[in-house]
């Protein structure tokens, strides 16, 4: 978003140099950590442990959350109607 | 053929229309509820199980039980449960298991050992292993818990019925785990041997096992007398008399420590004790708790070892109950067993 190349540049290489150095202090905190953060997002896995009988806070929150945030893109979706030619 | 009309100019020009300062607007704005969506989420997970995760099941699957609340409240000592697992193949059960864990102390910690990072780390606790096994250790002492024996299968169903009918364990094992290695003294039981005493069965054995209580042969042709150690001396169905020499060894147990149980028993007595069970399964004369195991046995385990005490817990120290905890029965599917 920015307009200047410059600039992101730089921050690309201190948020680069940050996780290289998260990296070498601490490598084993990067071990499947895509897979860990793809099945963080998985709406499914967070509902079977409510079918096995556990009321998991934490799912309701998740889902409410979602369901926040896609409604705030519907609104900008429909806003967009407004300004765009 | 018409030239592009490209130009750095247009594109500069592009950056300052009123529909990029409002497209602009839109994702920073979307990018600021995504962060916030994302910092409440992780906040809520980083509250303790017991205030977000509430057990709505029948039989309270998923509920620690008292025993095991005072067991690991009262820690003093460091325990580090390692969690033999690969990366991505976590057992969920165990997982939640564990953090319920976490959540009573403080001073229970979870180490995960991926086996492929670290392929020599289980040799100095077992010589193999299963996946999703843990190794309880605390100071000099450790335990192997293997999966296996969180995860019991019911075979007799399987073989006949063809359901698999899975029981965890999870909690009553990983217990008795952290009691063994935060004792210091455990309850000896030694059993005779010399006169065709047939060996303990093994739902027995395990029984005893998991109360923590250290079992050892003892041959009394050989000794001058009972070990000073011993709590118990357990004579398992002998074949053959006892000598008067061993006699006399054993009757020279002070009053106080003369405990031991004969395992046999005679047959009328069984029955008598089949029929006065009202549902058909076996219980304790005294405490009228279910036996385990497929012998009828008058006594559980508590009473046959140690009678003179007035429930099944052997001793105290600082473990406040030793019954051995019931397996939560459960049923799984097949395919999540892991490994």
């Amino acid at each position: 978003m920015t307009k200047n190349g410059f600039v992101s540049l730089i921050l690309a290489a201190v948020l680069e140099a940050g996780l290289i150095e998260g990296y070498l202090w601490d490598s084993s905190r990067f071990e499947g950590l895509f897979p860990q953060i793809i099945s963080q997002l998985s709406l499914f896995a967070r509902f079977y442990t409510i079918v096995n009988g556990v009321f998991d806070v934490t799912a309701i929150v998740y889902y409410l959350s979602v369901t926040g945030f896609f409604l705030f893109l519907s609104v900008q979706s429909l806003e967009k109607r407004r300004w765009s030619e | 053929m018409k030239k592009p009309n490209f130009s750095w100019k247009r594109v500069a020009d592009s950056f300052s229309t009123r529909s990029f300062r409002a497209g602009g607007y839109t994702v920073a704005a979307a990018a600021i509820v995504l962060a916030i969506a994302v910092m409440v989420n992780v906040f809520a997970a980083a509250l303790p199980a017991s205030v977000t995760k509430f057990d709505t099941t029948a039989n309270q699957l998923f509920t620690l039980s008292e025993q095991t609340e005072k067991l690991v409240g009262g820690l003093t000592d460091e325990v580090t449960v390692y969690w033999i697992v690969r990366s991505g193949r976590e057992e969920s059960y165990l997982e939640s298991l564990l953090s319920r864990y976490q959540s009573l102390s403080d001073k229970i910690r979870v180490v995960k050992k991926d086996p492929d990072v670290f392929p020599t780390f289980t040799q100095q606790y077992t010589d193999s292993f299963t996946e999703n096994s843990l190794i309880v250790e605390a100071g000099e002492r450790y335990r192997y818990v293997d999966y296996n024996d969180i995860f019991v299968m019911d075979y007799t169903s399987y073989y006949y019925y063809g359901t698999e009918n899975w029981s965890f364990c999870g909690e009553s094992e990983l217990t008795s785990a952290i009691d063994y290695v935060v004792s210091e003294n455990l309850p000896k039981v030694y059993l005779l041997t010399g006169h065709g005493e047939s060996s303990l069965s093994d739902s027995f054995a395990s029984a005893v096992k998991q109360q923590n209580i250290e079992t050892a042969e003892l041959s009394l042709l050989t000794l001058e007398s009972v070990p000073a150690d011993a709590d118990c001396i357990l004579i398992n169905a002998p074949q053959s008399d006892i000598s008067l020499d061993e006699q006399s060894k054993l009757r020279g147990i002070s009053g106080q420590r003369r405990q031991s149980v004969s395992h046999h028993r005679p047959a009328e007595k069984r029955k008598a004790f089949q029929s006065g069970s009202t549902d058909g399964r076996l219980r304790c004369q005294h405490c009228g708790r279910h036996r385990g195991g497929e012998r009828p046995e008058p006594l559980c385990l508590g009473h046959a070892l140690f009678p003179a005490a007035g429930h099944c817990v052997p001793r105290h120290h600082h473990a406040p109950d030793r019954r051995r905890l019931p397996c939560a029965a459960a049923h799984f599917s097949g395919s999540d067993g892991g490994g």
